[in-house]
């Protein structure tokens, strides 16, 4: 009862200033929408560009990379470089090395063994062009076996048309991505031209078109079966440049690309490599987001701040008359620490409706089509987890905001006003 | 006839702006159902005299036994339970509060002090109003309300606890002469009814209408 007369003072002061109370309750509402909506459209973004990067990336990646180093150059051979000569050549030309990895079914059957693997499939790479009447393009053709790649890549969930099990089913098929499929104006059915750097040609059937989201790979990359490349290549059947290993355990990717490269000779890319510039990109959004966000919501504490001092200022002498008849200090904060609170609760409230409102808006919009990623509408998520953060974040603001001046309304002597006024 | 306030060789000092020996080994009591008025010129420390006795002001030295309670043995968080329990205040300006209408204004010192339900005290307010003639507009904003009116207002709220003592300081200061009349008459009319009251006034009519006057002049009771 007697917090009841406290709230309700507190109340009656918040609806007799009604425009005060909602240009209070509207800073808060502001900064809390544009949270939520700053939230869940970077979240969203962060996770699109995610499973579009662990979709199209394997775990760990090996492959033999193209070393420049003058260790069995000829200048020790020929000028015997000792401690009192120095030989410097410039510009050395990297050496003749090979494309593809040796022992790999050795290193293959090696890794699946390892207790951490959870898949492993080999993969034959070559740079095409790809030519559909007099469209000529350039890119990647990636042979695999496709059952053991869609374990590792999630293929079958970035299909637009067809399937990749088509590929088991003709001996000429080809799976490719959106954008390179459009940019040769090709569909489904239709035949493919591909001709290698060295002259070689082989036709393909199209059975499938994917859509990863990210355009380095749909713009260039097809998926056919790893026997039409070697034969595309003249190369036998164990003939493969690369190996994607999918993990147990994602976390342990880095760790194990270290280990394979010791191990195998070959260069190992964990995922986060791969993708470090995608990666540096997430980073700078969550950065901004909770830095934008905080800068709203203190510039509504700011504005709470404002109207409570200034409330209290004016209402001195009424303070002053309800501790002669009663009320002590904590009564006189509660008063005033509850209608900032108040301002603050419903204000995040209202906020995280705006919010969602907002974010459901920008998740159908169109997103618009550019060359580095392609997505139907605006990257949004709807997490309960930061609807509930924005209402605790907005009461905490507004309780902070609230209480100095609360403070100072509870600790003012009703005497000094009373003899002052008199 | 049994005192109800008794204060014994109070005295108080001001250090601010320069050190002054404001109330100088006052001792008084007042009895139950007393009319008292404490006049004096601007400076006597009257005023100052009674926020002491109204235990709003503690820095003195002595002792106030209001309804044999000591009140400087009361926690300063007890205090404000204390004031609203047994003292009932009028001041020159009527400090009502302006978002609340005149019923709410004489209701909220009860609800504060919750010993009666909500419906028990809007009756018992509806009845103070009565009394001041001021039930008619127990639902106005206290802002519509001319100064007479509001200084009604303020006595009924001061009335709704039932208090010990009424301490009025200037109760009719800033009002003109029809309506310190009937504010006065009310006051007498209050006392006649068994309450006690002390007023601080600087109107001499005024304070001749009362039971006793107690003259200060440079901080001293005259006798």
């Amino acid at each position: 009862m007697n917090s009841n007369v406290n709230l309700s003072i507190a109340r009656v002061h918040l609806l007799s200033k009604k425009k005060q109370t909602i240009v209070a309750i509207l800073g808060v509402t502001f900064g809390i929408s544009m949270f939520i909506l700053m939230v869940s459209f970077m979240l969203g973004t962060n996770e699109f560009l995610q499973d579009a990067m662990l979709s199209s990336t394997p775990d760990i990646h090996i492959y033999s990379k193209i070393k420049n180093t003058d260790i069995s150059s000829v200048t020790e051979q020929y000028f015997r470089a000792d401690n009192n000569r120095l030989v410097i050549v410039h510009h050395s030309k990297p050496p003749r090395s090979r494309k593809d990895l040796k022992n790999s079914s050795t290193i293959i059957n090696n890794i699946k063994q390892n207790k951490n693997v959870d898949a492993v499939s080999p993969v034959l790479s070559a740079q095409v062009f790809f030519n559909y009447g007099p469209a000529q393009l350039n890119g990647i053709i990636e042979g695999v076996d496709i059952n053991e790649e869609t374990q590792i890549l999630n293929i079958s969930g970035k299909m637009v048309e067809g399937s990749p099990a088509n590929l088991n089913k003709s001996q000429d098929g080809i799976l490719m991505g959106e954008r390179l499929a459009e940019n040769l104006n090709i569909h489904m059915g239709e035949m493919v031209t591909v001709l290698t750097g060295s002259g070689t040609i082989e036709r393909f059937h199209l059975v499938g078109i994917f859509q990863f989201g990210l355009g380095a790979v749909d713009n260039t990359t097809a998926i056919v079966n790893i026997a039409n490349v070697q034969q595309l290549l003249g190369k036998g059947s164990d003939y493969i440049t690369d190996i994607h290993v999918k993990l147990k355990d994602i976390n342990n990717s880095k760790k194990l690309a270290v280990l394979f490269t010791n191990k195998y000779g070959y260069a190992a890319d964990d995922w986060a490599t791969a993708n470090a510039s995608i990666l540096a990109t997430v980073v700078a959004r969550n950065v901004m987001t909770w830095v934008v966000s905080i800068a709203l919501l203190v510039v509504a504490g700011f504005g709470i701040y404002n109207i409570m001092n200034m409330t209290i200022i004016n209402k001195l002498k009424e303070i002053a008359i309800l501790k002669a008849q009663g009320f002590n200090s904590k009564d006189v904060s509660v008063i005033f620490l509850s209608q900032s609170i108040l301002i603050g609760f419903v204000g995040a409230v209202a906020g995280i409706i705006l919010g969602f409102i907002f974010s459901y808006i920008i998740s159908r919009l169109p997103f618009p089509k550019s060359d580095i990623v392609s997505l139907k509408y605006f990257p949004v998520i709807f997490e309960l987890k930061y609807y509930v953060f924005g209402v605790v974040f907005g009461v905490l603001t507004t309780f902070i905001a609230g209480f100095i001046p609360s403070l100072k309304a509870s600790k003012s002597d009703p005497l000094a006003i009373l003899r002052n006024s008199n | 006839m049994n005192q109800i306030l008794k204060a014994q060789s109070i005295n108080k000092f001001f250090h601010e702006p320069f050190d002054f020996h404001v109330l100088k080994n006052i001792s008084l009591s007042i009895n139950k159902g007393e009319f008292v008025s404490i006049i004096g010129k601007s400076g006597s420390g009257k005023s100052t005299m009674m926020y002491v006795l109204a235990t709003l002001d503690r820095d003195y030295t002595g002792d106030i036994i209001i309804n044999d309670i000591n009140v400087k043995k009361i926690a300063q968080n007890q205090l404000a339970h204390f004031r609203n329990k047994h003292i009932g205040f009028i001041f020159q300006f009527h400090y009502l509060l302006p978002e609340f209408t005149v019923l709410e204004n004489v209701m909220i010192p009860a609800l504060k002090l919750n010993n009666r339900s909500a419906k028990e005290i809007k009756r018992e307010a509806l009845e103070k109003l009565a009394q001041m003639q001021m039930e008619d507009f127990a639902n106005h904003l206290v802002t519509k309300l001319s100064g007479g009116q509001q200084q009604r207002v303020a006595i009924a709220r001061a009335l709704i606890n039932n208090p010990d003592i009424i301490m009025a300081d200037e109760p009719t200061g800033n009002l003109d002469s029809a309506n310190s009349l009937a504010v006065l008459n009310i006051l007498k009319k209050l006392a006649n009814n068994g309450n006690t009251i002390i007023t601080v006034t600087h109107d001499e009519d005024f304070a001749g209408e009362t039971d006793r006057q107690i003259v200060m002049s440079d901080g001293m009771i005259k006798m």
